[in-house]
């Protein structure tokens, strides 16, 4: 099939941007009233629930079994990789089923179908947005004091983890509009994520193990060791991890971009 | 509403050659590993075989046929839902609206939220959007559901909104699927006073129907379907003539394919 067997008339590209953001936007303000309204304690669930997590990790991981992180402040080390893991495992696992859980809106004229996996990535990063003063409350509790220096080195490092996970979201949409095994597999893999990622134990403790392979080749473990840096310990993060990590999501999206555009023209056959 | 879209032509789609099928799967449509790559695991059903056609801009066409006959599948190539197997299908206006019975709503809107997304996404910014509500929720008649969960609605309360939202929209090019057939009959006299206005603001219109009475009330032109292919395509009332002539043939099936 020709990738111009239907063709509609150039809008011009500012255009047509600013339009499909606004849409964009849209939708995820809709997504995040619709997913909390009817929780009764509403928006707080936003923080509840890595709070939970990260207590969890606490008593189990430190209190129970005596296992450290290797850093000396552990909640706010937890917290951290607890809130950045969690929005990447959640966003991926979205983005996997977008076209799926859009089926309405792909049985509609006129969606550019590149927004759901947008969408499902920036709902993520907006709960993980609303959370990030919660480490700073942390770091308040335990007498520690708040990184202004470095907290506007967030945004480009957010910028560069949404990208990552966008290219990926694309190309694993894609996949699972055909084969709906992904789906499965991106959910397994994710808990791998988490695991295998510096979320609740420090590279350091895997030096001289021969694994420290896991924390290199991992473009989001560079991520999460830059956004820790910047948000909680006040330091200005190696350039070279993060230009591994866009190195990336560059890649990701160009492989990803181009297949789930040939994927969505006939997206609404196969759901 | 009727200003020429960016390529300043006075057709509002063409249609080239267009097939079009579907993929069946066999084994109950489960794929297995074991039947990957098979003779057999997968059948074609072709839809349209082969349709050639020109609409004009800010005209009135209706498309009938029997069940199965390719009308609703010939409605979403029209407006790039899907997109042909073979041939070419050019449309020219950016934002087409299609208004269908069998597309689904997002269940966790409100009707109010639905109503603005359907007009944002047929052309208008979300102020504009907004603005248009009220007058959407009026014309939908469902009073205080409207602020309710779609999934809460009936099949015609969403359709009230959904046929609302793109009568308010200044939607150029509609496309509608069916949809006339599930409103009540106040409802439906109210639809054909708003798809009439419509018309005369110089919009483009393309429905399906089984019913004669909104193809002769609202169209210029018709074409009839049948086994993907057009059967007769004329003056409304000439081909409505012949194929209520063999709807009313009892030797017609009429088969929901």
């Amino acid at each position: 099939m020709a990738t111009d067997s239907f063709t509609l008339p150039r809008s011009s590209p500012v255009h047509h941007s600013r339009r499909q953001l606004q849409i964009v936007w849209h939708l995820v303000v809709q997504s995040f009233n619709a997913k909390y309204r009817r929780a009764s304690l509403g928006v707080l669930w936003v923080w509840a629930e890595p709070v939970m997590r990260m207590l969890v990790f606490v008593l189990v991981f430190e209190k129970a079994l005596g296992i450290r992180t290797g850093d000396e402040n552990q909640a706010v080390y937890l917290f951290v990789g607890i809130l950045f893991v969690r929005a990447a495992t959640a966003g991926l696992n979205t983005a996997t089923t977008s076209p799926l859980s859009n089926q309405a809106l792909v049985n509609m004229a006129g969606v550019d179908r590149r927004i759901f996996p947008m969408i499902a990535i920036a709902n993520s990063f907006v709960d993980l947005i609303l959370s990030i003063p919660l480490i700073w409350v942390l770091l308040v509790v335990q007498g520690l004091s708040i990184p202004f220096d470095t907290i506007v080195l967030t945004i480009p490092i957010l910028i560069i983890q949404y990208l990552l996970m966008l290219g990926a979201g694309f190309v694993l949409a894609a996949a699972n509009v055909r084969v709906r095994d992904v789906n499965l597999l991106v959910q397994s893999s994710t808990v791998m994520l988490f695991y295998l990622s510096p979320t609740f134990w420090s590279p350091e403790t895997i030096e001289g193990s021969g694994f420290e392979w896991i924390v290199d080749v991992n473009p989001l473990a560079a991520i999460l060791m830059a956004q820790r840096d910047v948000l909680a310990w006040g330091v200005v993060p190696e350039l070279g991890p993060l230009l591994y990590a866009s190195a990336w999501a560059i890649g990701l999206l160009a492989i990803g971009l181009p297949l789930y555009k040939r994927v969505s023209l006939t997206m609404a056959d196969y759901l | 509403m009727s200003q020429p879209g960016p390529d300043d032509t006075d057709l509002a789609v063409e249609l080239i050659d267009v097939h079009k099928h579907y993929q069946r799967l066999a084994h109950g449509g489960i794929p297995r590993l074991r039947n990957l790559g098979r003779e057999g695991s997968k059948a074609e059903h072709w839809v349209i075989n082969g349709i050639d056609l020109s609409i004009q801009r800010s005209s009135s066409t209706g498309i009938v046929g029997l069940n199965g006959a390719g009308k609703s599948t010939l409605l979403r190539l029209m407006c790039g839902v899907t997109t042909p197997s073979k041939g070419r299908v050019i449309c020219h206006y950016p934002n087409p609206t299609l208004l269908a019975l069998g597309v689904g709503v997002p269940q966790v809107l409100t009707g109010h939220e639905y109503a603005v997304t359907l007009c944002m996404l047929s052309g208008l910014p979300k102020d504009e959007a907004q603005a248009r509500i009220p007058e959407i929720k009026e014309f939908a008649g469902i009073g205080d559901t409207f602020n309710q969960p779609v999934r809460t609605m009936s099949q015609g309360m969403k359709m009230r909104v959904g046929f609302a939202a793109a009568m308010h929209a200044d939607a150029e090019f509609l496309l509608i699927d069916e949809v006339l057939a599930v409103g009540d009959k106040e409802f439906k006299s109210k639809c054909i006073l708003a798809l009439q206005k419509n018309l005369a603001a110089g919009a483009t219109l393309i429905f399906t129907s089984h019913s004669a009475t909104p193809v002769r009330q609202l169209c210029d032109r018709a074409i009839w379907i049948e086994g993907g292919l057009i059967k007769m395509d004329g003056p409304a009332d000439e081909v409505m003539d012949a194929y209520e002539g063999i709807d009313e043939d009892p030797n017609v099936l009429v088969t929901d394919d």
